[in-house]
């Protein structure tokens, strides 16, 4: 296992800095202390091991090559590769999805290739135990169109419809639960 | 709230369809309001992603590293203001990478500095294969010498039938012996823009291609950057795309910026850059 000295968010700033002058070392170092997070929602969201791998490359090599491009006054490191992430395997899943309406076939994405449910293999950390708690204390409606919409990848439009509800309701409960969420995990928040 | 608005809080969980993003992404340009907002709710949407962390496979950190160990990194010259005695000390490459921003206009800035995040959303060139197919077809040898660029030859290609420079003058700059063409792309969106030059043929163009558009009365507004950056032409994003013909300056600047600027532009640029691409030296 790689993951080493654990490395403060704190830290991360510096090592994207001297990444981005082509410093390969701090890049590791970089990788170590964020590929759990970004692999995990990579992961979560395609529920396909071998795509989540090919999209957490992509990822790492995109976030490299345009690594001048990170402005730490924007946000953490963290957030700026758990995006990017997050993007990409949104993306992929809904042109998958594409895919699949075009060619008229029943839709089951990539089951066999899932190796076990990725709950299962999630890390507990500090942070993540916090997280959970809070989303577990948002109200039900809201902790429910988060949920589909980031871990699942739903537009809003599919989750008003998944939901039986309308747009504008899906719209302010994304909003209300990330206002709640921001409350709850305060600034300690990458 | 406003329809566009309302999407600030979706765009960050990625609930959003590509064209919503578009325009959203186009929104942000000129609503601060929103850009604080998305800035906010993204570091709790990053946080999200801590509850379902997995420990990758051990054989991807070798796969990533050694992938970044050739792969080029991107050199991004923001446009620099800075005294000039101050510069000549400076050899020209530092000078370059100096992260200076031009002004703190609060706005532009943040709006400007959170499109870069926007930038590595997946490209998807298939929409313009078709009109590049035709385009290439017609002018393959133009084409071909674009591909040395990175840039998305297919839409520069079909650019060229749509360009509003006369198509003979470029196709006489492209097939200069000396032509270079030097590619970046635009901070705010996910597009692609080269500077093709021939000091040959004293031309030089600026190709842009999927500009988001701008707020009534503004423009964008092209800069030659050596030291202080001069004016080398305005351009509007009418049909998304420009070919915009650069002042002789561009010969011996460091770079060329984009900055969006009032409509008929500035004598300075007020704005943080939206695009830039250092040249190579003379
Ligand atoms: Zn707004």
């Amino acid at each position: 296992m790689s993951v080493s000295a654990p490395i403060s968010v704190h830290e991360l700033a510096p090592l994207m800095a001297a990444a981005s002058h082509g410093d390969e070392q701090a890049y590791a170092q970089l990788y170590d202390a964020t590929s759990r997070n970004v692999f995990g929602i990579v992961l979560h969201v395609l529920r396909d091991h071998s795509q989540a791998e090919e999209v957490t490359q992509e990822v790492y090599v995109e976030a490299w090559r345009l690594a001048k491009r990170f402005d730490s006054t924007q946000g953490s490191v963290s957030a700026w590769l758990n995006t990017m992430a997050h993007r990409r395997a949104v993306d992929r899943v809904r042109s998958a999805e594409r895919r699949t309406q075009r060619e008229h076939r029943h839709f089951e994405f990539q089951s066999d290739n899932v190796a076990a449910d990725p709950a299962e293999l999630v890390v507990a950390t500090d942070e993540g135990r916090r997280v959970r708690r809070a989303l577990a204390q948002l109200p039900e409606g809201q902790r429910t169109a988060v949920e589909l919409a980031y871990f699942q990848g739903k537009t809003q439009r599919e989750v008003a419809e998944h939901l039986q509800v309308p747009l504008g309701t899906v719209k302010t409960r994304i909003r209300d639960a990330m206002q709640r969420l921001r409350k709850q995990l305060g600034e300690a928040a990458s | 709230m406003t329809e566009t608005h309302s999407n600030a809080y979706a765009s960050v969980v990625g609930a959003l369809t590509a064209s919503e993003a578009q325009d959203f992404e186009r929104h942000l340009i000129e609503c601060s309001a929103c850009a604080e907002e998305v800035m906010d709710a993204r570091a709790i949407a990053s946080a999200l992603s801590t509850t379902v962390a997995v420990n990758p496979p051990a054989r991807l950190r070798g796969s990533v590293l050694a992938s970044i160990a050739h792969t080029p990194q991107e050199q991004i010259a923001t446009v620099t203001a800075l005294p000039r005695s101050e510069t000549v000390a400076a050899d020209r490459s530092s000078r370059r990478n100096r992260a200076t921003s031009l002004l703190a206009a609060a706005a532009v800035v943040a709006a400007v500095g959170f499109g870069g995040w926007a930038v590595q959303l997946g490209q998807d060139a298939s929409d313009s294969q078709q009109a590049a197919d035709v385009a290439l077809s017609q002018r393959a040898k133009l084409a071909s010498l674009l591909t040395a660029a990175d840039v998305q030859t297919a839409k520069l290609a079909s650019l060229l039938t749509a360009a509003d420079v006369q198509t003979a003058k470029l196709a006489s700059l492209l097939t200069a012996a000396d032509v270079q063409t030097v590619s970046g792309r635009f901070i705010s969106s996910d597009d692609s823009g080269a500077v093709v030059m021939s000091e040959e043929r004293q031309m030089a163009v600026l190709v842009a291609t999927g500009l988001p558009k701008l707020p009534e009365g503004k423009v964008y507004e092209a800069w030659t950057v050596k030291g202080d950056p001069a004016p080398a032409g305005i351009f509007t994003s009418d049909d998304s795309d420009a070919v915009v013909e650069l002042s002789d300056a561009a010969f011996d600047a460091d770079s060329i910026a984009v900055t969006i600027e009032p409509a008929g532009g500035s004598p300075k640029p007020t704005g943080d850059a939206v695009f830039d691409v250092s040249l190579p030296p003379a």
